[in-house]
């Protein structure tokens, strides 16, 4: 800023609209303001509020992963268990954007995933530990997911309606939601405001497992919040709010808890009937332009009416490197406390022959904190036109206006009881607390 | 829980307070660093899909930033 | 979506249309429109025509009633006296008598005398311009649009195609550009700017989605007489040809009318001054020092060196 220019600025005319003149911006320079507001002045030159451009090139995107979790250490696994081994799940992910019109598209989510393996039912004790106790019989499963997104984009937003339909063998659900989004300030700020509902349906089956329900169902309603800001040239962030109330039959019918009296043998899992979440969740991306890197930064607080709250940390960097190759390593820290009703093992003594109402034995509930770790290369054949003033251009990539971009990623997820923010007793850590990895491979082309 | 979702409002809030007054407007034209697919908050659809499911189903936590989303019974 | 290029000539450079558009029959409307619209300008602004409004002006130089212009013409010419007035007389439409006196094809230096004489016939503030009147009152003087007419063409063909529907697409007039709107995909059209020493190589690539970008070089023409060099950027305040400027300056703003104008005043300052005139403006640029170093905002290009790019483009057309 030109100091000299201070006494001038009362006259220059201000060039920025409405919106912006509400916001203590940088003063433009006098010159350049006389220059634009001159150069406005000229008829049919002003340019050019356009509608948040829609996809105008359809996208098909496949990918493939395979997610193994680890099996269960000897010394947390019970002895009468009849296997150590654990889920594993096949999926497979194709999306497809498609622009039906210059102002909507469609985007088509589809999911299939085959799921095999056993997982926690109870916890127990032996020889003075706490062990795991595997589901018998080996889980076969498979879930389709399909998803269906409209937009309908205008000159200061889009808006989003979806509709969702899951199936596996002993679930179904059905969701249904409304997003839009908002851009002010010169699309320097976005408002995102989303409402969401679902209906499940339970019938669980299989492995002679004291089942205790035959039907149920659940429904749920979220809501969502988000604001996003440029803060400059190669920064933004974000933050948003998220809200769930869930309501009917959380429980999960597959697990039971036990009594350190063997003698009593085991109760189901019974959880209450609704449930309250909530979380804030701020995200930082910024680019550095010298080393072609953007970091980004990720933090969500969570707490919900059960009791647990948890935070979630997460840092990534993103490197290209020859334009074409980006390599990705991200960390994730999480810790969450336990569900107040979570108890690995009733204690017998204590409860003196009554039954807790509310009881969970699922390490998901439990105390715990995990890392992980990830890294992800990406090769991206895109078409880059080069235009070189009233000369030539170029078209580089796979072949003319197609972009390939491919990815390959692998993750890497440990949870272990000490792991988390605040210590967890011996006996309240969950011997059945997982940890996987995840390879996957992602192919998207836009044509 | 009402205490936390008071707290989690008046946060939102100062935030965004904060963010519109000390911004700095970035104009259209020079939006060619925010454009970068590795500056977007989520830069690879599938793989976000992919991890919010794997960490809702092994966690308490419901996954944020983005709405809606379906249930299935790994939960 | 389709993508179509036209070249053409317009305004005594190559031209070029680059326009992607939903189908075939819009595309064309479109580049009709625009081609129209070029052709108006021209037709309208061009001292080479004798029937356009600008040799209409010239011819009435020495008349007191001179010329009642239309409203395009008349923001034009307020925009020209702002811009006279903030570059203290570097930016003078009434300048172009000079090219009289100066010819580059004759490598010859004119005198002070004859210089002097042509400086009688220029100068922005003795021409009288009160809306919507134009008054050039001494016989000679000369009003040329051609310094500014090419830039405004560029943002009014951009409009014109934005008008006609296309979101994406770049105009190009001999070399001053303005974005109708980026790739489909969003992604910025990449501009290579010559090298100034190495015609043949891009020195760096400016990425635009949006905005005008005009460059100012004093290599297009020159001519060496005993050992010095002149550039054809002459100095409306002096007659002279300036030659302690910088090799070439692009600069990116909103409307290509005020890129280009602001390079051509960057290019009659003193190499350091100019630097920081532009750093002052606050308008992303590029500048080449007369020894072939780059000075300017870094952020806004893509130093050719710092990054091996998998294109192998090179050849860069004038600019």
């Amino acid at each position: 800023m030109d100091r000299r220019d201070e006494t001038d600025e009362r006259l220059a005319p201000p060039v920025e609209d409405d919106l912006t003149a509400a916001f203590p911006l940088p003063r433009p320079n006098k010159t350049l303001t006389a220059l634009a507001t001159s150069a406005l002045a000229l008829p049919g030159i002003a340019g050019s509020a356009r509608a948040d451009a829609p996809i105008e090139r359809s996208s098909a995107s496949f990918a493939s992963s395979y997610y193994r979790e680890d099996d269960v250490e000897g010394k947390r696994l019970s002895t009468t268990s009849s296997t150590d081994e654990r889920y594993e799940v096949f999926a497979q992910q194709l999306r497809f954007d498609i622009p039906t019109s210059e102002r909507t598209d469609i985007g088509i989510d589809i999911l299939y995933e085959e799921m095999s393996g056993a997982s926690p039912w109870f916890v127990r004790n032996e020889g003075g530990r706490r062990v795991v106790f595997m589901s018998g019989a080996t889980i076969e499963d498979q879930r389709t997911d399909v998803k269906l997104d409209l937009d309908y984009y205008m000159e200061t937003g889009k808006d989003t309606l979806s509709i969702g339909y899951s199936t596996e063998r002993d679930y179904e659900s059905v969701s249904f939601g409304l997003a839009t989004e908002r851009n002010f300030n010169d699309k320097n700020t976005t408002v995102n405001v989303a409402l969401g509902a679902n209906f499940d349906e339970i019938e669980p089956t299989g492995g002679g497992t004291n089942l205790r329900v035959v039907s149920d169902h659940k429904w749920a309603v979220t809501a969502f919040a988000g604001f996003s800001q440029v803060l400059s040239r190669a920064a933004i962030a974000q933050v948003t709010l998220n809200y769930k109330h869930s309501d009917g039959f959380l429980d999960d019918p597959y697990k039971q808890v036990a009594f350190s009296d063997t003698s009593r043998g085991n109760v189901s899992d019974a959880r209450p009937h609704d449930k309250e979440q909530v979380s804030v969740l701020a995200r930082y991306r910024h680019h550095f332009e010298d080393i072609e890197g953007s970091l980004h930064l990720d933090y969500q607080f969570y707490a919900d009416s059960w009791s647990v709250v948890s935070h979630t940390a997460e840092v990534g960097w993103y490197q290209t490197l020859w334009d074409m190759f980006t390599i990705a390593p991200s960390f994730r820290y999480y810790s969450q406390s336990q569900a107040d009703f979570y108890e690995p093992v009733l204690n017998a003594t204590l409860l003196a022959g009554r039954t807790p109402t509310l009881r969970t034995s699922d390490y998901r509930l439990s105390p715990y904190g995990a890392f992980s770790g990830r890294i992800k290369f990406e090769l991206d054949l895109e078409d880059v036109l080069e235009y070189e003033a009233t000369g030539w251009r170029e078209r580089v990539g796979f072949s003319d206006g197609v972009d390939l971009l491919l990815s390959v990623a692998y993750e890497r997820y440990f949870s272990d009881g000490h792991l988390g923010l605040t210590s967890v007793g011996e006996f309240d850590q969950n011997p059945g607390l997982v940890s996987f990895q995840v390879v996957s491979i992602t192919l998207n082309g836009r044509f | 829980m009402m205490r936390s979702i008071r707290l989690l409002v008046a946060a939102a809030i100062t935030l965004a307070a904060l963010a519109s007054t000390g911004c700095v407007a970035v104009k259209p034209w020079e939006r060619d660093l925010l454009a970068r697919r590795d500056m977007g908050f989520e830069p690879d659809g599938l793989e976000a899909a992919r991890e919010a499911h794997i960490y809702w189903s092994k966690e308490a936590s419901m996954p944020g930033g983005s709405g809606g989303g379906g249930g299935c019974g790994c939960n | 979506m389709l993508f179509d290029r036209f070249r053409f000539r317009a305004m005594g450079s190559p031209c070029e249309l680059a326009l992607y558009a939903p189908n075939r029959e819009d595309l064309e409307r479109a580049r009709d429109a625009a081609c129209r619209e070029i052709a108006r300008l021209e037709t309208k602004y061009s001292r080479y025509r004798e029937d356009s409004l600008a040799s209409r002006i010239n011819r009435s130089a020495g008349t007191p009633e001179g010329v009642e212009v239309d409203e395009e013409t008349a923001a034009l010419l307020d925009f020209a006296a702002t811009a006279f007035a903030e570059s203290d007389g570097r930016f003078d439409p009434t300048s172009g008598v000079l090219r009289g006196i100066w010819n580059f094809h004759a490598d010859r230096v004119p005198d002070r005398k004859e210089i002097d004489a042509a400086l009688r016939l220029v100068g922005w503030s003795k021409l009288h311009w009160e809306r919507p009147r134009l008054v050039l009152p001494v016989a000679g003087m000369e009003l040329d649009f051609g310094g500014f007419v090419k830039e405004y063409a560029a943002d009014r063909v951009a409009e014109t195609l934005r008008q006609a529907g296309l979101a994406h697409g770049l105009v190009d007039l001999g070399g001053d550009m303005t974005i109708v709107g980026p790739h489909p995909d969003g992604s910025p059209w990449r501009i290579g700017i010559r090298d100034p020493r190495a015609p043949s190589e891009a020195i760096a690539r400016i990425a635009l989605h949006e905005g005008g970008l005009a460059t100012s070089g004093d290599y297009e023409r020159c001519m060496i007489v005993d050992g010095v060099r002149y550039s054809h950027l002459l100095d409306p305040r002096n007659g002279e040809s300036f030659r302690r400027g910088p090799a070439c300056i692009s600069v990116r703003a909103p409307h290509c009318l005020v890129a280009g104008v602001t390079a051509t005043i960057a290019m009659l300052h003193e190499e350091t001054e100019a630097e920081s005139f532009l750093a002052t403006l606050g308008l992303d640029h590029l500048g080449i020092r007369q020894d072939g170093r780059c000075f300017g905002e870094a952020r806004i290009v893509e130093v050719a060196a710092r990054r091996p790019r998998r294109s192998r483009t090179t050849a860069i057309g004038r600019l």
